[in-house]
């Protein structure tokens, strides 16, 4: 059984996208143990995809207004709400060898962890190609990967208690997406573990939940640890980048 | 300069806009938007690139697609989709 490393942190957008593409570049230069972050976004902030015009996607105007910042992720996918009371994110950095060479069967695999961490709340849940997790038809979890030379990295949401009506406010959802899903409303496209329970689950559960989940995926043992210094530093560098508007507001 | 654009939603897939600024036949800007996948992003920017300065005909366009095709590996969209948009914006 494989040992992997478990990170679990808070910290702001930029750092947090800052520390998934500082493990990806450092893994991928040598040989270091796979990564499991488990990370909450405080503040609740707004992640779009590396290909998306920002303001086709995001209610710029009103996340301003509400203090919420816009980020661009280096992953490709859609824009996410990530609210600090109710959305865990995870990331996993892993040798490539060690998921799958396929994309679609890496997404499948990773996913996989979702499903098992679902099962811990008696909940069942569904792979839906390309990058979804969903609930009786409702996405609860989205993901998003990049390789990088022999590197993953899959970063994705689990939505415990995520306020939908501010994913509503915040983000331009194509009614045609919507349609396409067979939803009219965001609430018919989207849920949480939370309204799928019908009782208020609690972060702390979900960080176990998806801990546990992974390591049934991976048939792995998780060691739980820290930044390393290189890491820290790349991160401190990267962060930067992450705040600012030639990289947030591209298009 | 004339500006074109088209999107598709890939059935089973994942949304795709293309727009392309072209003056006298010739690409001066090109975006290619949307919530699909696309790596290594280095690749991705290297074929932005090499779509500026050439000639906005259906043999350049599929000259450049076959070359990043093979170097840049999508999900969620397809060549072909790319492929079709363009034509589609040859048609314009």
């Amino acid at each position: 059984m494989d040992n992997w490393r478990l990170l679990v942190n808070i910290g702001t957008a930029q750092y947090n996208m800052a520390v998934d593409e500082a493990i990806l570049t450092l893994n991928d230069a040598k040989e270091r143990l796979n990564v499991l972050r488990l990370y909450i976004f405080k503040p609740s902030a707004i992640t779009i995809g590396y290909f998306q015009k920002i303001y086709e996607t995001v209610n710029v105007e009103y996340a301003n207004k509400n203090g919420i910042p816009i980020v661009r992720r280096i992953t490709g996918g859609g824009a996410v709400f990530h609210d600090e009371n109710g959305e865990v994110t995870y990331s996993v950095i892993a040798k490539i060898n060690d998921i799958a060479s396929d994309v679609q069967e890496s997404y499948r695999k990773i996913c996989s962890g979702i499903l098992y961490a679902l099962n811990y709340f008696g909940l069942e849940g569904r792979f839906e190609p390309v990058n979804d997790v969903t609930i009786n038809g409702k996405k609860v979890s989205g993901s998003a990967q990049l390789r990088r030379g022999g590197t993953l990295l899959q970063h994705g949401t689990l939505m415990y208690n995520t306020d939908l009506s501010k994913i509503e406010q915040l983000l331009r959802v194509p009614k045609d997406k919507l349609a396409s899903h067979g939803a009219k409303t965001i609430y018919d496209r989207v849920t949480t573990l939370s309204r799928e329970k019908g009782s208020v689950i609690y972060r702390e559960d979900v960080i176990k939940a998806l801990k546990e989940g992974f390591e049934k995926a991976f048939n792995i043992t998780f060691i739980s640890d820290d930044l390393s210094d290189e890491e820290r530093d790349l991160a401190a560098k990267l962060v930067n980048k992450y705040s600012q508007m030639e990289w947030n507001f591209r298009w | 300069m004339v500006h074109l654009e088209m999107d598709k939603k890939v059935i089973g897939g994942k949304y795709v806009k293309i727009e392309v600024d072209v003056e006298n036949d010739v690409i001066k800007n090109a975006i290619i938007s949307g919530d699909f996948f696309a790596f290594p992003i280095e690749e991705f920017e290297k074929f932005l690139n090499a779509l500026k300065g050439i000639k906005f005909t259906v043999e350049e366009i599929e000259s450049i697609l076959e070359e990043y095709g093979k170097k840049i590996v999508f999900s969620g969209i397809g060549v072909d989709d790319l492929k079709e948009i363009f034509l589609q914006l040859l048609k314009k």
